[in-house]
C-alpha cells in the first residue's frame, strides 16, 4: 500500500488479491490462457518496441546516433585495419634502408617519403601505429583497475570507523602524493630500465602514474553510494563487503568507468607518444609514433606531417567516441531523446 | 585563513618532502654513475682508493649504504647544498649553481605562459559559455578540442613550420632556436629585442595548451553559474548581463578553477620541456632530459626538488586564490 490516501485494511488487500489470483478468480485464468489473446495478436508498432527497450539498447541507440560517434568509429576502424594489414603487405620494414632515396618525398615506392636515415616513412608509421594502439588499450584498461580499486575502497571504507577513515586518509594521500611527483620524470627514469626487457613493461609504467584523477572521482561516487538504502540494507542482510562492492556499487559507476576508459586510451597515447619523442620511450627493435616524430626535419615536411597526422587521426577518433558516449550515459545533455 | 592556508601548506610540504625523497632513491637507485665514470678501455689501472675518493665526493659510492648516501644528500639538502653533476658530466658543477643559471630560463617560459592561457582560456571559456551555440563558441570548443588531442611536439612542430613558411615567403620571421643570440653585445637593444622575438613562439605553444584546458573547464563551471538563482536575482534588480556576469557570476565560476591551476604549472612544466628540447634552450626541462641520459644522481634529485617546489607554491597560490574568491572559506 503505497498510496497513504489509501486507507483500506489488510483484509481487504487479501481480498483484492484473491479477486486477482489466477488460481481463485477463474475468469482471470481463462484469460491468461486463451490463445488467443496472447501477445503475438499485439500490433507490432513502435510503441511496443520502446516500451520494452532496455538500458545498453537504449544507451547504443543514442550513442550511434551521434554523428561525431559515426565519424570516430569508422576512422578508428579503419586505422586498426591500416596498423594490422599495412605492415604485412608494404615492401620496407621500419629498420630497412633506402639510403639512395634519403630525404625524398612521397613516391610510389615511399608512399609517405624517406627521412634523411633512408628510413621509410610509411613503414614506421605503420609499425608505430600497432605499437601505440596496444600501448594505448593496454593502459586504459590497467588504469581503470587500478582506479576502480583504490576509488571503490577508499569510498567504501571511509564510513566503516576509525580505522576505515584511517585507511581511507592513506589512500587520499597516496593519490595526492602521486599527483604532486613529477611523473614525467619518473617516467624518464624507470623506463630505460624496463625498456631493456620488453617494451611491454610501458603499459605498467603508464597506468602507474595515470589513474589518480580518476580514482579521486570514483572516492567521492562512491561515498555517496554508501549511503543509499540499497547498499545500508545489503549490510545489515550481511552481505560480504566484496559482493557489495561488485554487486552493488560498481555498476552504478560503471558509465563514469568506460567514459574514463575510453579517454584513458588517447590520454596513455599521448604520453607514450611524448616519452618516446625525447628518447625514453619504446625503444630500438621497436618502433612508435613518437620515435617516428623524433626525425621531423622542418625544412622537409613530410618527415613529421604524416606521423602526425596519423596519431592526431586515431587521438581524435578515440576522443569523439568518448564524447559521444559521455553525452549518451548523461541523461542531461541533448542526446537524452530517444 | 591563515590556519587554513598554513595547514594546507604544511600538507604540501610534507608531500613534496615524500615526493622528492622517493626521487632520490629511485635515482640512486636505478641509475649506476660509477659504470659511465671509469670505462673499462682506462689505459692505465686506477688506485682503488682513487676511485673510491672520485665517487666518494660526488657521494655515488656503490659500497656507501644506499640510506647512508640518502642521509648525506638530506644534510647537504639542510644547508642548501645539493651536491656536485655526476654521471657522465665529469665538471664538478655544484647543483645548486646549475639550477640557479637554468631556472629563470624557464621560469619566464612557464609564468607567461600559464599567466597568458588562464587570462585566454577564462576569456574564451566564459564568452563561449554566455554565448552558448554561437559561432564563436563551436570554433573555439572545436580549436580546444582538437589541441587537446594533439601532443606537444606535434603542436610546436605546427608553429615552428608556419613559422618557417612565413620566412620562406616573406623573409621575415621568428627565431627558430636559442633564446639568445651570443653574437650580440649582451644589454644591447638587438639583443634584447632578439630575447623578446624568441620568447613568442614557446610562448604561444604553452598559452595554447594552457588555454585549450582551461576554456573547456571554465565553460562548465559558467554554464553551472548561469542557471543559478542568484544570477537571475541580479539579473532581476536592474543589472545588466555583462555586470551580473563580471560582478556575480565571474567570482563563483572562478571558485573551482583555483584547484586546476595548480595542475596547469605542472603541465606547463611538461610542456616547457619539449619546448626547451625543440627550441634549443638552456632551461630546467633540458637539464632534466640531460642529467637523466648521463645517469647524474644528483642532478635530477635537484631537478625533482625544482619541480615539487613549483607545484607546491602553485598549490599554495590556488588555495590562496580560493580563499580569496569563496567567502565561504574565510
Amino acid at each position: 500500500m503505497t498510496n497513504p490516501s489509501d486507507m483500506r485494511g489488510t483484509d481487504e488487500a487479501a481480498q483484492l488479491q484473491a479477486h486477482s489470483d489466477p488460481a481463485e478468480n477463474p475468469v482471470i485464468a481463462s484469460v491468461l490462457n486463451d490463445p488467443s489473446l496472447s501477445e503475438q495478436d499485439l500490433p507490432q508498432g513502435d510503441a511496443r518496441a520502446i516500451e520494452s527497450m532496455g538500458r545498453s539498447e537504449l544507451l547504443r541507440r543514442r550513442f550511434l546516433r551521434n554523428r561525431s560517434a559515426q565519424i570516430g568509429m569508422v576512422v578508428f576502424a579503419l586505422l586498426v585495419l591500416l596498423a594490422i594489414f599495412a605492415p604485412m603487405f608494404y615492401q620496407y620494414g621500419p629498420f630497412e634502408r633506402d639510403l639512395r632515396n634519403a630525404l625524398s618525398g612521397p613516391s610510389a615506392y615511399h608512399w609517405f617519403g624517406v627521412n634523411e636515415r633512408g628510413l621509410d616513412i610509411f613503414a614506421r608509421t605503420m609499425q608505430g601505429l600497432r605499437i601505440s594502439l596496444v600501448i594505448g588499450l593496454g593502459t586504459a584498461v590497467l588504469t581503470s583497475f587500478l582506479s576502480v580499486v583504490v576509488g571503490i575502497v577508499a569510498g567504501f571504507v571511509s564510513s566503516k570507523g576509525r580505522w576505515g577513515a584511517l585507511a581511507d586518509g592513506a589512500l587520499v594521500n597516496l593519490i595526492n602524493l602521486f599527483l604532486v611527483i613529477p611523473s614525467l620524470l619518473l617516467l624518464m627514469l624507470f623506463s630505460p630500465v624496463l625498456q631493456q626487457r620488453s617494451w611491454l613493461w610501458m603499459i605498467p609504467l603508464l597506468a602507474l602514474f595515470a589513474w589518480m584523477l580518476t580514482a579521486r572521482v570514483l572516492r567521492a561516487m562512491t561515498q555517496q553510494l554508501v549511503r543509499t538504502e540499497y547498499v545500508e540494507a545489503a549490510k545489515f542482510m550481511g552481505v560480504h563487503p566484496v559482493v557489495t562492492m561488485t554487486r552493488h556499487i560498481l555498476p552504478n559507476i560503471a558509465s563514469w568507468i568506460i567514459i574514463d576508459t575510453t579517454l584513458g586510451v588517447s590520454g596513455a597515447i599521448l604520453g607514450e607518444t611524448g616519452l618516446s619523442f625525447i628518447g625514453f620511450g619504446i625503444q630500438y627493435p621497436q618502433v612508435s609514433l613518437g620515435t617516428v616524430l623524433q626525425d621531423y626535419n622542418i625544412s622537409a615536411p613530410y618527415t613529421w606531417i604524416p606521423p602526425a597526422a596519423v596519431l592526431a587521426a586515431l587521438v581524435i577518433s578515440i576522443n569523439l567516441m568518448g564524447e559521444a558516449l559521455r553525452d549518451a550515459l548523461d541523461p542531461t545533455s541533448g542526446a537524452s531523446r530517444l | 585563513m591563515i590556519r587554513f592556508v598554513s595547514l594546507r601548506l604544511l600538507t604540501y610540504v610534507i608531500l613534496a618532502f615524500v615526493a622528492t625523497s622517493f626521487a632520490y632513491l629511485l635515482a640512486a637507485s636505478l641509475m649506476h654513475p660509477e659504470e659511465v665514470l671509469y670505462p673499462p678501455i682506462a689505459t692505465q689501472p686506477i688506485p682503488p682508493a682513487t676511485a673510491q675518493m672520485y665517487l666518494d665526493v660526488r657521494n655515488v659510492n656503490p659500497d656507501t649504504p644506499l640510506f647512508e648516501r640518502y642521509a648525506t644528500w638530506l644534510g647537504g639538502l639542510i644547508r642548501g647544498d645539493l651536491g656536485v653533476t655526476t654521471g657522465t658530466n665529469k665538471s664538478m658543477v655544484p647543483v645548486v649553481q646549475e639550477l640557479a643559471t637554468r631556472i629563470p630560463i624557464s621560469l619566464r617560459l612557464v609564468v607567461l605562459g600559464t599567466v597568458i592561457g588562464t587570462v585566454l582560456g577564462v576569456l574564451v571559456g566564459m564568452v563561449s559559455a554566455v554565448r552558448r551555440n554561437s559561432i564563436g563558441d563551436r570554433v573555439s570548443t572545436f580549436l580546444a578540442f582538437v589541441l587537446l588531442s594533439l601532443p606537444t611536439p606535434v603542436v610546436i612542430l605546427i608553429v615552428q613550420q608556419t613559422n618557417q613558411g612565413v620566412m620562406d615567403l616573406t623573409g621575415w620571421g621568428l627565431p627558430a632556436i636559442n633564446p639568445i643570440n651570443p653574437l650580440l653585445a649582451p644589454g644591447s637593444w638587438e639583443s634584447i629585442s632578439y630575447q623578446i622575438k624568441a620568447l613568442v613562439m614557446p610562448t604561444i605553444v604553452l598559452a595554447l595548451f594552457a588555454a585549450a584546458s582551461y576554456s573547456r573547464y571554465m565553460k562548465v563551471t559558467t554554464l553551472d553559474v548561469l542557471g543559478s538563482d542568484y544570477l537571475r536575482t541580479a539579473r532581476a534588480k536592474g543589472l545588466t548581463r555583462g555586470r551580473a556576469m563580471t560582478k556575480h557570476g565571474l567570482r563563483m565560476a572562478l571558485i573551482p578553477m583555483g584547484q586546476y591551476f595548480a595542475f596547469a604549472v605542472g603541465a606547463a612544466f611538461t610542456g616547457s620541456l619539449f619546448v626547451e628540447l625543440m627550441f634549443n634552450w638552456q632551461g630546467i626541462g633540458r637539464f632534466a632530459v640531460s642529467s637523466i641520459g648521463m645517469a647524474d644522481v644528483n642532478g635530477t634529485a635537484g631537478v625533482v626538488l625544482y619541480t615539487a617546489i613549483l607545484t607546491l607554491l602553485s598549490a599554495t597560490f590556488a588555495d590562496f586564490l580560493q580563499g580569496v574568491l569563496d567567502p565561504r572559506i574565510r
